[in-house]
């Protein structure tokens, strides 16, 4: 089976270890769990007929006292940029860090998800700044992990770009 | 279409002209591009013919697989799904033909497989019934139930120095897993997850304190476990370990780690994700796995004891028993050897028993009592005696008494050489002992001497009384004198009480009546005197009836009866006749003889 190492990436507090926790086991808390370090989790997929073992690593968040670790980015084949709809600077962060990723493990896969869909009323981020994203070659996508909405699409998409490099 | 007839005759030239034009062309041609139309011709033959097609093809298709396999993996992922098919379609049509092909490689690697399988269930079996029979198992069994430990995690502690667990190779780029072995009684979960974070830590240690890329973690505890990492190139070795393992096995696990580099170097470093080549470093990581248990303390086996306490006590009975054995039989034939009347000849042990054969008199004791005192087995004793006679005194005097069979009043004994019959006996033994005497076995060589009264019971005082009388003669006188009367009376009357006597006893008296004369006559003078004397005493005696007794008279011998002689008679008379009295037999008890 193919492994892939894909970095979840993002401002604090934007929901990926939710994601993860959703993608993985389906599970969602409302409690809020600050990620030290990074936390590796493994989920196996199949897209286009291809067995696919996902090697998720959920990075802390960054903010302007924990900067995210190059190291971590290391060897990863791809990574999902995770942007808090309520919070418009966490895009910023997310591009940001895209670019890092790109530094340090060239132009690998990336998915932009904007979460919380659930609270849409609430976001910050416009339409017109995502269109402006996907116009630039950014794969953007909404999701929820209270809902479990676009989740499993949003890492599927990422296995698919995965897949056909 | 015109129908206007053609003009024949016209026509005919301009063909043939026409005919010479092609001809010459068609020589130019040949002239001009032959070599070319040659190999045009060839080159379609080449185009047109399958046979030859694949006869080119067939050169160099080896040589054109191995260049595109060196390019990518193209080749490889088209030929795959038809090799499939085929491989299916051939297993389906001739699957002997397939086992024929596995079967080599696969029956050595079943029996290796089940070889190690029973191994290690052998193992197991060895080391539950070590655990389980033994105090040691027993106290663990306490420990566990105390501490409520699990019985194996409880043994192990005791037992364990130390134990490579799991081995994880993984690529140092991506932190994925390339390849894992564990050990079969160990658990695994998500070893891709824990290569994962083995990595993620490994990258956030570096992180925070080392900075340098030379200083990596390589040592992490977790309770009992603890995990050796070991940095390659293109890959880092993690491996579990339960116990305390020696500092050596550093070394052991860096230059497996070496060795993946060196053998499965483009392997690594091509890695994109896809673990399935990995299989091929099973066996170099399996070399991981290694473990060391505690010595057992260098019991001595109670076998090793045992057996030879076994053996040399046995050897000890034996020794003893054959020792004994020997002694018994050396006494036995001791005994044998002293007994009188046995003569031992043949002495040996044949085929588990004793063999004893000899000579043994009758009258020797018998041989079978001296087994038992011996202490021998009587049924592992033969015994084989020919009948012999004994010379030897005593047995010659139990002899001697068993055939004579003397009364308590004769005495047999050996004296100085001669066998000695003394004392006092009946007539009638008397002449019973002297007439078997001769019968005795062995008595031919040795002297006989009789010396035995004879006894004649209730007799014996008449008797004596009637030979005391002497009747005097006047000396020259052949006639009774007064005394001569009276003493002839006092016969009378003592042959009476005799005759009394000898009725009551069933016995005949005869009263010999012996004339005596002086010495100093003339020899027939003597003779008939002694005559004359005795007729006239045997006249005066017989006056009377004595049915019992009868009487004779005779002349003394001129050198007999001296004590007869001897006896005095009254008054300066001499002796003129004595008496000599015989009971049944005329015995002469005065004469030995043999």
């Amino acid at each position: 089976m193919i492994q892939k190492k894909v970095c979840m990436l993002g401002a604090f507090a934007v929901g990926k270890t939710s994601l993860v926790q959703k993608f993985v086991r389906s599970v969602f808390s409302e409690k809020y769990h600050t990620t030290l370090g990074v936390k590796v989790d493994q989920k196996s997929i199949t897209v286009a007929g291809q067995d696919l073992s996902l090697m998720i690593w959920d990075i802390h968040g960054e903010d302007e006292f924990q900067k995210v670790r190059a190291s971590y980015l290391r060897g990863a084949s791809g990574c999902l940029l995770v942007v808090d709809g309520t919070r418009g600077t966490t895009l910023n962060t997310a591009v940001s860090l895209g670019q890092l990723t790109e530094e340090m493990v060239g132009k690998v896969p990336r998915v932009l998800v904007i979460n919380k869909s659930d609270l849409r009323q609430d976001w910050e981020i416009d339409k017109e700044a995502l269109t402006k994203l996907t116009s630039q070659g950014w794969t953007v996508l909404e999701s929820s992990a209270k809902t479990g909405e676009g989740v499993q699409e949003a890492f599927t998409v990422l296995a698919g770009q995965l897949l056909s490099r | 279409m015109s129908d206007r007839p053609r003009d024949i005759s016209s026509e005919q030239p301009e063909a043939s002209s026409l005919s010479d034009h092609q001809q010459a062309l068609a020589e130019l041609r040949n002239l001009l591009l032959a070599p070319e139309q040659h190999k045009l011709d060839h080159l379609t033959e080449r185009l047109d013919n399958p046979a030859l097609h694949a006869q080119e093809l067939g050169q160099v298709l080896p040589e054109a697989i191995k260049l595109r396999s060196s390019q990518d993996s193209k080749l490889t992922e088209s030929l795959a799904p038809i090799i499939e098919e085929s491989f299916a379609t051939s297993a389906q049509k001739s699957p002997q033909v397939i086992v024929d092909i596995i079967a080599p490689v696969m029956g050595p690697a079943i029996r290796q497989a089940i070889t190690n399988a029973l191994r290690t269930m052998v193992q197991s079996l060895n080391q539950i019934v070590e655990h389980t029979f033994t105090a040691q198992g027993l106290k663990w069994r306490l420990e566990a139930a105390r501490t409520g430990k699990p019985f194996a995690e409880v043994v192990l502690l005791h037992t364990l120095n130390y134990r490579v667990e799991q081995v994880f190779l993984i690529h140092r780029e991506t932190g994925l897993l390339l390849y894992h072995v564990a050990l079969d009684a160990v658990a695994v979960q998500d070893e891709a997850m824990v290569s994962g974070m083995l990595s993620a830590i490994e990258s956030f240690v570096r992180d925070s304190f080392g900075g340098d890329s030379d200083k990596a973690l390589d040592y992490l505890q977790v309770g009992e476990l603890s995990v050796w990492i070991e940095q390659g190139p293109a890959a880092i070795l993690a491996c579990v370990i339960r116990g305390t393992p020696p500092p050596e096995l550093r070394n052991r696990f860096q230059d497996i780690l070496d060795t993946l580099h060196r053998e499965h170097h483009a392997l690594m470093g091509s890695f994109q994700g896809d673990t399935g080549p990995f299989e091929a470093v099973r066996p170099i990581l399996e070399g991981c796995l290694q473990a060391q248990y505690k010595k057992a303390e260098q019991k001595t086996s109670p076998a090793l004891v045992i057996v030879p306490a076994v053996v040399v006590i046995a050897l000890l009975v034996w020794g003893y028993l054959a020792v004994r054995e020997q002694q018994r039989w050396e006494t036995y034939l001791n005994s044998l050897r002293a007994q009188p009347g046995i003569l031992v000849t043949t002495a040996e042990k044949r085929d588990g028993e004793y063999l004893v054969a000899g000579f043994r008199d009758p009258l020797a004791t018998d041989p079978a009592a001296f087994i038992s005192q011996a202490g021998l087995d009587p049924e592992s004793v033969r015994n084989r005696w020919e009948p012999y006679y004994a010379l030897s005194p005593e047995f010659l005097l139990t002899r001697a008494t068993a055939v004579l069979r003397p009364p308590e009043s004769v005495h047999l004994e050996f004296r100085e050489g001669k066998l000695l019959v003394t004392g006092s006996a009946s007539p009638e033994w008397i002449g019973t002992a002297r007439s078997r005497a001769p019968t005795i076995p062995g008595l031919n060589e040795y002297p006989l001497e009789w010396d035995v009264a004879v006894d004649y019971g209730p007799l014996g005082p008449p008797k004596r009384e009637v030979e005391a009388h002497r009747v005097p003669f006047v000396a020259g006188s052949m006639h009774l004198s007064g005394e001569g009367r009276a003493v002839v009376q006092a016969v009378s009357a003592s042959l009476r009480k005799l005759e009394d006597t000898a009725r009551a006893e069933g016995m005949n008296a005869h009263v010999e009546i012996v004339g005596h004369a002086p010495v100093n006559a003339s020899t027939r003078t003597n003779r008939i005197l002694k005559e004359a004397r005795a007729r006239a005493v045997w006249a005066a005696l017989t006056t009377e009836d004595f049915p019992t007794v009868s009487f004779s008279a005779t002349g003394a011998a001129s050198s007999a009866s001296p004590s007869a002689a001897s006896q005095p008679v009254p008054g300066g008379l001499e002796l003129g006749v004595s008496f000599r009295l015989l009971l049944s037999q005329s015995i002469d008890t005065t004469t030995p003889s043999r």
